[in-house]
């Protein structure tokens, strides 16, 4: 049982954080905070979360539309989570959006988040922080079809498909 | 007297000796012409070897610069950092056995310091007290929450005291190296891709397995490529990883870096890699390599960008 008191290194502050290892050291070398094993208190988390404006919990409670794919059906849910969080062109931070979700439903939110900025619907731009996604008023009442289902983008179709 | 010849006979005889003369020339001109025949034929027949062997010259000399080294300093990068690997993996196993049994040893010898009492309470706690927990009123159950919260916190800085020195391994020291290259075909950096002597799973399977020698070999190299970062840009260096030929291999995009991002990395690389206790405890060096940037594409790839 002791074990679990073990000091524990960088796995456990990135299964902490939600982000992957390699994240929680890009956080700690943008904060100055490099500790040994990159092992994190709860403060220090807190700093690292703060700074990377990682939230979790996106998901709890948030309603799936009616879809017959499931695919189609996460990622328009996704689209509805980016309109409601950043509205008025507040970038924020991309991985929160599939922070939570099954590892099946982060590549394809991840995949259909990154089409919708080949076809110019959302800008995802790397800051400290880390990869943020936002949209301008022009894509909106694209991205708001797209959530409602009213209209779909044909370079998303692969995504649909699996 | 004299035999006398008419001037007829005479003439006669110039003109036999002329059809003889004639015979002669036109013998001597097919005979030339034949011979001509015969030479043009064996030089049109040398000028079509004389052509191939242009031809082969080219392809040798293509062949050498193209794909006989990029192609093969390809394939000799890739197998010399996948034995590393393996190597590294080795040491790895090794440093983890170490680290289990001197756990394992301060686990034990724990229960027979001054925290005994607290780490039977501790052990009370989770065989009868936490299984209760949740039938019991809130504030009985934060309370006594916030009680265990103390001893774990006692128990926890002992440990991390008696662990805080990474295990100095009795093992020979074995030399690791990592290659990147950075593209730049305009002379300003756009591209930096680096191959570790690591097995890719230490990345794409993190959450799936323990961390060891290789997490931290691929941890300690992005911390010095993101400390390059902040003294020569890019900003907002955000590294692709993944795997390559079975290796951890690193992308960053260098748009807006400074020239001397490659400088600066080397510097970042020796301080942070100079410096990390687990390497040094673990018995290993790692030293970058700078190669050309060609010779870390595939060559099929190399070939479509040329």
């Amino acid at each position: 049982m002791l074990e679990e008191l073990l000091p524990t290194g960088l796995t456990e502050t990135a299964r902490r954080l939600g982000v992957e290892p390699f994240e929680v050291v890009r956080l700690m070398v943008a904060t100055d905070t490099v500790s040994e094993r990159f092992s994190a208190t709860d403060d220090h988390l807190q700093k690292l979360m703060s700074f990377g404006e990682i939230e979790s919990g996106w998901w709890e409670g948030a309603e799936l539309p009616d879809d017959a794919n499931p695919l189609r059906k996460r990622v328009r849910a996704a689209i509805g989570l980016l309109l409601g969080r950043a509205a008025g062109g507040t970038a924020i931070r991309m991985d929160n959006l599939w922070r939570g979700l099954g590892l099946a439903d982060q590549v394809v939110v991840e995949e259909a988040l990154n089409i919708l900025a080949d076809e110019e619907l959302v800008v995802i731009e790397n800051t400290d922080s880390g990869v943020k996604i936002s949209y301008t008023a022009a894509a909106e009442e694209v991205l708001r079809e797209l959530a409602s289902g009213k209209s779909d983008v044909e370079a998303l179709t692969e995504v649909y498909q699996g | 007297m004299t035999a006398m010849q008419s001037v007829a006979d005479a003439l006669e005889g110039v003109a036999n000796w002329r059809s003889e003369q004639e015979a002669q020339r036109q013998a001597e001109i097919v005979d030339v012409e034949s011979q001509l025949e015969k030479l043009t034929a064996q030089l049109t027949e040398l000028q079509g070897k004389i052509e191939s062997l242009r031809e082969f010259r080219a392809k040798i000399d293509e062949r050498e610069t193209d794909e006989g080294v990029v192609a093969r300093s390809y394939d000799a990068i890739f197998a010399a950092l996948l034995g590393q690997s393996a190597g590294l993996n080795d040491r790895a196993l090794e440093l983890a056995a170490a680290e289990e049994a001197r756990n394992a040893q301060v686990l034990a010898t724990l229960s027979k310091t001054d925290l005994a009492p607290l780490i039977q309470e501790y052990n009370q706690f989770k065989e009868q007290v936490e299984p209760t927990l949740a039938a019991l009123p809130e504030s009985y159950r934060g309370a006594i929450i916030g009680h265990h919260q103390g001893v774990v916190g006692r128990i926890r800085a002992q440990l991390a005291e008696a662990l805080s020195e990474p295990i100095k391994l009795e093992a020979e020291r074995i030399e690791f190296e990592l290659v990147f290259g950075i593209d730049a075909p305009n002379g300003a950096p756009e591209l930096l891709v680096m191959v570790l002597p690591v097995p890719e799973a230490a990345y794409t399977d993190w959450s799936d397995r323990p961390e060891d020698l290789c997490t931290y070999v691929g941890a300690r190299v992005v911390q010095a490529v993101y400390e390059a970062s902040k003294q020569t840009g890019p900003v907002g260096a955000q590294a692709a990883c993944g795997g390559h030929q079975g290796l951890l291999a690193i992308e960053l995009d260098l748009e807006g870096a400074k020239p001397d991002f490659a400088q600066s990395l080397l510097d970042s690389l020796k301080v942070v890699l100079m410096s990390a206790p687990e390497l040094a405890a673990a018995g290993i060096g790692l030293t970058a390599r700078q190669v050309d940037f060609d010779l870390l594409l595939p060559p099929e790839l190399d070939e479509e960008e040329s």
